[in-house]
């Protein structure tokens, strides 16, 4: 073997990925040449080096029961699958109930049919290409509410803006709501609807008496950390409580504007 | 059966815990910071307790959950750096990419190499590209195989060892290592060096 193969197969022989019998004959190499073995002996010092930084970093305190509780606020998700999805029916049909009473009440057309169903929420997980779709459709929606002089508005900072599935209120501080806010324009009217969402920090009720809701009550629906809200713009009340992915609370959060 | 039953979680559980630690030392040697780190690890659980139904019982938990916890770091990236602060811009706005490229000066990569080195590796660490930084710190942080590496990155193991192989290069050169002054020590004496250093805790 010349030093050109040994140095290929340094990192291999130095990470014990190589056959044994490979791995002897580098060794016999390396043992009698000395610019081979200085490259060996960089991999050794920065592996050390390497090993001296990683034990030099420490978890912080606490770190696992912080998890654990935020995993025991979130245990609807660990739900074995036919219980999960015997919620996720149940909360389908309260959806649905609630859209057609929507409906009913703030005298909507009638040829606009509830476009939610069963399957649209039932077994539905996280799909990477709908959110996408989903985000894609919010910036359609944003390009094409501008032209007629409509903005996505952002309940919580009361700027408009669209916030698309991001992290928002940072201007307004305390709250950290995940929502997606996007309007539309429809029979010469602007409207908005905003999906709040929570998947980041641990929301109690303490906190949430400190940091109320634009609805003013939030309380009992959001104590369940991952909760999802979905809150009707245009009564400015929220409308249901659940734990659906994105990808299944959009097409439900456009049917309350469609 | 798809195999989870009510119990099944909560072994799914302890055994995914015993991964902290590894998984917050690799969280903080990618981004740099506690709270960041903290945040993104407290995810991955929950993503991975949200999503136990997908992980194959019977295969090795550590990859599945590296793999969530860097799709979270990415997000994580992403949403930082889609919110940039105004001195990044003004440096950016200084900056003539196209040209470097065309007249063949130094990538920043090497030109980094070339400003300064013998930095220590922590600096190192966070001035090494990601593609070939995450492959370097499953190795040498989380002690995974090129397999498991593979598996992770969702990589061909060719990939991984390349990656690997410019990593160490490029750190070697950062730390200045070409100076150093240790002596040889045939590969079968390391082994038994890392042997008694190493382990995974």
């Amino acid at each position: 073997m010349n030093c050109d193969e040994v140095c290929s197969l340094l990192n291999p022989l130095f990470d014990d990925e190589l056959a044994n019998e490979k791995a002897s004959e580098l060794v016999h190499h390396l043992d009698k040449c000395t610019r081979c073995q200085n490259s060996w002996t960089k991999l050794t010092a920065l592996h050390e080096q390497a090993l001296l930084l990683r034990d030099k970093v420490q978890i912080p305190d606490g770190l696992e029961d912080r998890i654990r509780g935020r995993v025991k606020a979130a245990t609807v998700s660990t739900l074995p699958k036919r219980k999960w999805q015997t919620i996720l029916t149940a909360a389908a049909l309260v959806v649905a109930l609630i859209l057609a009473a929507t409906m009913f009440f703030t005298k909507q057309d009638a040829a606009v049919a509830s476009p939610i169903s069963a399957e649209d929420v039932v077994g539905h997980t996280v799909d990477h290409a709908v959110a996408d779709d989903a985000k894609q459709e919010a910036i359609d929606v944003k390009a094409s509410s501008k032209e007629v002089g409509c903005e996505p508005h952002c309940f919580q900072c009361g700027t408009w803006k669209l916030v698309e599935m991001d992290e928002c209120c940072v201007g307004c501080g305390g709250h950290k709501v995940w929502h997606l806010t996007y309007a539309r324009h429809k029979d010469g009217q602007c409207e908005q609807v905003t999906c709040y969402q929570m998947p980041k920090g641990y929301f109690d009720r303490k906190t949430l008496a400190e940091h109320p809701s634009p609805t003013g009550k939030p309380a009992e629906a959001v104590v369940n950390n991952m909760s999802v809200l979905l809150v009707d713009a245009k009564n400015k009340d929220i409308v249901l409580v659940s734990s659906l992915s994105e990808a299944a609370l959009y097409p439900i959060a456009k049917s309350i504007v469609e | 059966m798809n195999g989870w039953t009510v119990d099944v979680p909560k072994a799914f559980e302890e055994t995914a815990y015993k991964y902290l630690k590894r998984l917050y030392r690799l969280a903080y040697a990618r981004l740099g910071n506690v709270e960041d780190a903290e945040d993104v690890v407290q995810e991955t659980y929950l993503k991975a307790f949200r999503h136990a139904d997908n992980f194959r019982q019977g295969s090795n938990i550590e990859p599945w959950l590296v793999t969530i916890l860097l799709n979270t770091i990415r997000d994580h990236v992403r949403r930082v750096a889609r919110n940039p602060s105004p001195v990044a811009l003004d440096g950016l706005e200084d900056t003539d990419f196209i040209a470097e490229l065309a007249d063949g000066r130094d990538t920043p990569e090497e030109e980094l190499v070339k400003s300064e080195v013998g930095v220590d590796l922590e600096t190192a660490l966070k001035e090494t590209p990601e593609w070939m930084l995450t492959p370097f710190l499953l190795r040498e942080f989380q002690d995974l195989s090129y397999k498991d590496i593979a598996q992770s990155l969702n990589l061909p193991i060719g990939t991984v060892m390349s990656r690997l192989s410019r990593a160490r290069s490029f750190l070697s050169k950062r730390l200045a290592l070409s100076s150093i002054s240790e002596k040889y020590v045939s590969p079968s004496r390391v082994k038994e060096k890392i042997g008694d250093q190493g382990g995974a805790s």
